[in-house]
């Protein structure tokens, strides 16, 4: 067992009326980034100093994500466009093509090709280093919100979509491999429950979903069944995605944690593994939703839709 | 001819429905039902915007449509001429939720939505301690359009230390970055002054030598003598020993050298680390090769040098940005004490 | 490659490529090219003397070697990576061995040069840092020394045998190998037709195996990974393929003749030789002459000719295989440009659908004995309990890849070199002013 330790507040809110939605630790542990309409707020964790990085976007940011090797800051805009600045020579490519609002970005574990997703039903992937479009893939009939890559392999690329579907595609084909309903019965007479965020295990062989109905499963995509069902909160139809991630204890025999946002501004943490409830924290001062998680080695960054950021650390009990 | 789209069927010519004997139209060979459809100048049939992917709110922005089948050369003019027409569309208004096509000679599709586009632009407009009233009067006071062109081409102003001594510290004081292409451009200054001083007259030095040699052994008509027609083809090639050697040093006076080279009979293959080999295949063009590698070094360090150069300058004008964008936040924060700002503060 | 377990296994576990996927554009004539150990990058040595190396998945090339000098300034005539695709060796006809350090590329790690031009070079199998050159008119190969700050070299000569053991004249070594099994083994071919098996032990260096094969000169010597196959390329316009037996104890050493590979027709040279994975079920060839532009690709226990790789429109010069990414990669003798050959795997659209399955032929539907039953509720229900309480691992690592491929070496990854793309876009924005 465990529990996350709060570590700093890390971010120093001047617009309160800036709706907040995206804050990733940076891979080597260094930075925070955290969107803030169409500018990057990069804070650095040691120097305990904020930086801010403007970019050519004429809407607010609405995701972002690190270059594998944390070099570099990927943002998906609502004006459809997505940039990579580079923390020391700005802006390196502007990548349009996206008919709609792009909503979430992830890198290849190489860093050799970005894949975007967005509101125009589409997911793409561009080549990072001349910001150029290689491949799109159309398989899904609403907003796809969410995708992910898992970081030990770049064959696979799973998408969330409102149609309520999650498909896991051939990164380098762009070939659907696999479709995973949200459930038996999942077009139901109110409709299909959207998915909102979805990502892969350590070792990419789980998919963790969350859902707008506020209940995250584990997926084994390769068999196509869940393993896992996690409930939280009360509300049955959620209006805000809320952030969720993995997290692996420092000591290998302890069974991973998954970690979820509520929208009253709590964390809940459970074991993967048997799914008891370690903990629950209140991780905001004006019970906001909690727009994102993100979690990286032991540390685990919350971020509310005004703008409180948060760095926990994960504390293993003996 | 060009592949369709994935999501489009092959070409189905049915024109009636047999059973109803209703007109078909599109891609799916329905019968019209009062959606919205869109002519093609192609080949005449009708399309409906669903089928084609095309959002409905783009109706007003169709100039010339062509369907699937007419811009991969299935039917309609390319079919014949092999030239396929392609979709043209009006330009949108700039206003982001707004369809309907530009006006003429205006980037927008009326002057109502000219001023709220620009009007959004004021808005976001972080103008600092100034309004953006006051800077947007400043921006357009100028007297012709060149003026208004040239506004911002300066580039940003310089970062000063006097403006706020912690921020440009913070900033321009730890740079680590800097510091690595500061050593890296030492480096390659050391590395070229290596090359012009020292291995480059070294070698220019005894390749002199060795031609100094070869004349001596072979201008006073060594190879004639035999005076057979094959030699005598030849006697254009400059002739001469190999003249390799491992590290480039004259082993002694060139006259002394082609004394002891006779003395050893002219079979020796080797004499104080020299190649003697008449015409050796294994250091052919070691000349060359030598040179053509300080060359070579010179060049590359020249490049690195200019690239460095190029690179201190974009990260030093994105480090100004930085700096006047911290101001800005750090005026924003004052002005804002007390309105739920929480300090950056660790527990 | 969890993409790998999704994919319609047939394709996937087809034993060799078969269809001409990319072509890497080369504006340099390429001499040499090598996959990067996991496949995801391609090392092109060109005649210049310039190393390329190319994404595999944007078919890109990503980066030059030595761009702050250092590199070769004659043709490249030998790649290799290490194990963990960090370190390139090269070689060049400017006399020049070269060790790259792919995380920071800008100079050569550490170089070495010999007194003529080289062969060809690579990384041996026994120890870290260490590799086996063979260079112009020397009768023996070179163990060159990696691992301080001077290159040591050594003759690879016996001197532990009896004096007569090398006396005849077997010419110039030009080719060698290490052997995948036992690391202390080197094998080498000489321009007279001799090959030769050395140990290299604490104590000096054996001969353990020396044997005529052709009275020609050898281009190429490959052997299987699993050590009991060779084959040699030789100027006599065949390829022989031998089985080779080593006992454990290294006391016994036993080659056999398998097949002779010849073009019967045209008597084309073979350009360049590949092992497919294993204990090499199959052998590719590339031919010469301008005329053919073919991979040639037989059986190896059969000897017959099972496929021609084909799609390009030029000779083909070097061949490289890959067997994580299942690619055959050559390059082109008058572009330049790399041809790779992939295998191809169809989409499959019930994917999409879940629920649906994808059938050959048309079958009668018969319903079944339990189809439209009232399922039992409460076993359903217990089915997907019992899945809530299996175990899940979360963490491991996968450790081999359906083809059976190690999966526990990581690659390594090529840091992306930003300065390039902000000199490309302020050359852009120059352009454009």
């Amino acid at each position: 067992m465990g529990c996350f330790r709060l570590e700093k507040l890390a971010l120093v809110v001047p617009n309160s009326d800036i709706l907040y939605t995206a804050a990733k630790i940076s891979p080597d542990g260094r930075f925070i980034a955290i969107g803030e309409d169409a500018n990057v707020l990069v804070h650095d964790l040691e120097k305990a100093r904020t930086t801010t990085y403007p970019t050519a976007h004429t809407r607010p940011i609405a995701n972002l994500t690190w270059s594998p090797d944390s070099q570099c800051i990927a943002t998906a805009c609502d004006d459809f466009t997505i940039t990579i600045t580079h923390l020391v020579y700005g802006e390196l490519h502007r990548l349009t093509g996206h008919t709609a609002p792009v909503t979430a970005l992830v890198y290849t574990p190489k860093g050799n090709l970005l894949c975007s997703c967005s509101v125009d039903e589409s997911i793409k992937v561009w080549d990072t280093l001349e910001g150029r479009l290689l491949r799109t893939m159309s398989a899904h009939s609403e907003s796809v919100v969410s995708i992910d890559i898992p970081t030990c392999d770049a064959s696979v690329l799973a998408s969330g979509s409102y149609d309520g579907l999650i498909r896991v595609f051939d990164t380098a084909s762009g070939h659907c491999l696999k479709t995973l309903t949200y459930d038996k019965d999942w077009q139901s007479e109110n409709g299909v429950v959207p998915i909102s965020q979805v990502k892969f295990s350590v070792n990419g062989k789980y998919l963790l979903v969350a859902s707008l109905d506020g209940i995250i499963k584990i997926w084994d995509y390769l068999q196509g069944r869940v393993v896992r069902t996690f409930r939280s909160g009360v509300s049955s139809t959620l209006k805000y995605s809320c952030g969720m991630d993995f997290l692996y204890p420092a000591d290998p025999t302890k069974p991973p944690v998954v970690v979820t946002g509520t929208e009253d501004g709590h964390i809940y943490c459970w074991d993967a593994q048997d799914k008891t409830l370690y903990q629950e924290l209140l991780a905001t001062n004006d019970n906001s939703p909690l727009m994102c998680i993100d979690c990286r080695e032991q540390y685990m960054c919350s971020l509310s839709l005004r703008g409180d950021c948060r760095l926990y650390k994960w504390v293993d009990d003996n | 001819m060009v592949p369709l789209p994935e999501w489009c069927p092959p070409l189905d010519t049915t024109k009636y429905d047999p059973n109803t004997c209703e007109e078909l139209f599109c891609i799916c060979k329905k019968p019209d039902s009062g959606e919205l459809m869109v002519g093609c100048d192609g080949c005449d049939d009708w399309f409906h915007f669903k089928c084609l992917r095309i959002p409905l709110e783009y109706k007003e922005l169709v100039f010339s449509f062509y369907c699937p089948y007419c811009q991969a050369g299935v039917t309609g003019p390319g079919a014949i001429t092999g030239k396929l027409p392609k979709t043209v569309w009006r330009r949108k208004c700039r206003v982001s939720d707004c369809y309907r096509s530009c006006d003429e000679n205006s980037k927008y599709c009326s002057k109502e939505h000219g001023i709220e586009y620009l009007r959004g632009i004021s808005r976001r407009l972080d103008c600092g301690r100034y309004g953006s009233r006051e800077v947007i009067h400043k921006m357009t006071s100028g007297r012709s359009f060149k003026q208004f062109r040239e506004i911002g081409s300066l580039g940003l102003a310089p970062a000063s230390r006097d403006l706020d001594p912690d921020t440009y510290d913070a900033i321009f004081g730890s740079g680590v970055f800097k510091d690595d292409l500061d050593v890296k451009m030492s480096r390659l200054i050391e590395a070229q002054r290596l090359i012009t001083e020292g291995t480059l007259p070294t070698l220019d030095r005894y390749i002199a030598w060795i031609k100094v040699v070869n004349e001596l052994l072979f201008s006073n008509g060594g190879a004639e003598e035999k005076g057979d027609g094959r030699t005598r083809k030849k006697a254009r090639a400059p002739r001469g020993i190999c003249g390799f050697s491992v590290d480039k040093k004259i082993p002694r006076d060139a006259a002394d050298f082609v004394r002891q080279f006779h003395e050893e009979k002219e079979t020796v293959e080797d004499l104080h680390g020299v190649c003697c080999k008449v015409r050796c295949s294994k250091h052919l063009d070691w000349t060359g090769i030598e040179q053509r590698t300080l060359q070579y070094e010179q060049e590359s360090v020249q490049t690195s040098l200019q690239r460095i150069d190029l690179l201190k300058k974009q990260r030093n004008e994105e480090l100004t940005l930085q700096f006047h964008e911290m101001l800005l936040r750090k005026h924003k924060i004052c002005n804002k004490v007390g309105g739920g700002a929480i300090q950056d503060t660790t527990r | 490659m969890a993409n790998l377990q999704l994919q319609d296994p047939f394709s996937v576990l087809k034993e060799y490529p078969e269809k001409l996927t990319q072509i890497l554009v080369s504006p340099i004539y390429t001499c040499c090219i090598r996959f990067s150990p996991r496949g995801d990058y391609l090392a092109a040595g060109c005649s210049n003397g310039a190393i390329v190396i190319y994404d595999i998945d944007t078919a890109k090339p990503i980066t030059m070697l030595g761009s702050e000098g250092g590199c070769h300034i004659r043709s490249v005539q030998s790649l290799s990576w290490s194990r963990c695709g960090r370190y390139l060796l090269s070689s060049g006809r400017d006399w020049w061995i070269k060790v790259w350090d792919l995380q920071s590329r800008s100079r050569p790690l550490k170089e070495h040069k010999f007194d003529s031009p080289i062969w060809e070079c690579h990384w041996s199998s026994r120890a870290p840092w260490e590799c086996i050159s063979t260079v112009l008119e020397k009768s023996y190969a070179y163990v060159v020394d990696f691992v301080g700050e001077e290159a040591i070299v050594q003759e690879l000569k016996s001197t532990l045998d009896n004096d007569d053991a090398e006396s005849l004249d077997h010419g110039y070594t030009l080719v060698s190998c290490s052997h995948p099994r036992f690391s202390d083994l080197v094998l080498t071919g000489t321009s007279k037709g001799w090959f030769k098996i050395y140990q290299l032990r604490q104590d000096g260096v054996t001969l353990r195996h020396c044997s005529k094969f052709a009275n020609s000169n050898t281009k190429h010597l490959v052997i299987s990974q699993s050590g009991d196959r060779i084959a040699i390329n030789s100027s006599d316009r065949t390829i022989r393929q031998f089985s080779l037996f080593i006992s454990d104890d290294m006391e016994h050493i036993n080659i056999e003749i398998e097949h002779k590979y010849q073009d019967v027709i045209n008597k084309l040279q073979w350009n360049s030789i590949f092992f497919s994975n294993n204990s090499a079920e199959y052998l590719i060839a590339s031919t010469h002459g301008s005329s053919a532009h073919d991979i040639y690709l037989w059986e190896t226990s059969s000897g017959t000719l099972v496929r021609v790789l084909e799609g390009t429109e030029e000779e083909l010069l070097d061949i490289d295989w890959n067997f994580y990414n299942m690619c055959i990669a050559a390059n082109g003798i008058e572009t330049g440009n790399i041809y790779i050959w992939s295998i191809v795997i169809p989409p499959k659209w019930s994917a999409l659908a879940p629920d649906f399955e994808e059938v050959d032929e048309n079958i009668e539907y018969k319903e079944k004995e339990d189809e439209f039953d009232e399922s039992d509720v409460l076993e359903q229900q217990q089915e997907l309990d019992e899945a809530e309480e299996t175990e899940i691992d979360l963490r491991a690592l996968e450790k081999f890849d359906v083809r059976g491929n190690d999966l526990t070496m990581k690659s390594f990854i090529i840091p992306i070199e930003y300065s390039d793309i902000v000199m490309l876009k302020m050359w852009d924005g120059a352009g454009a002013a």
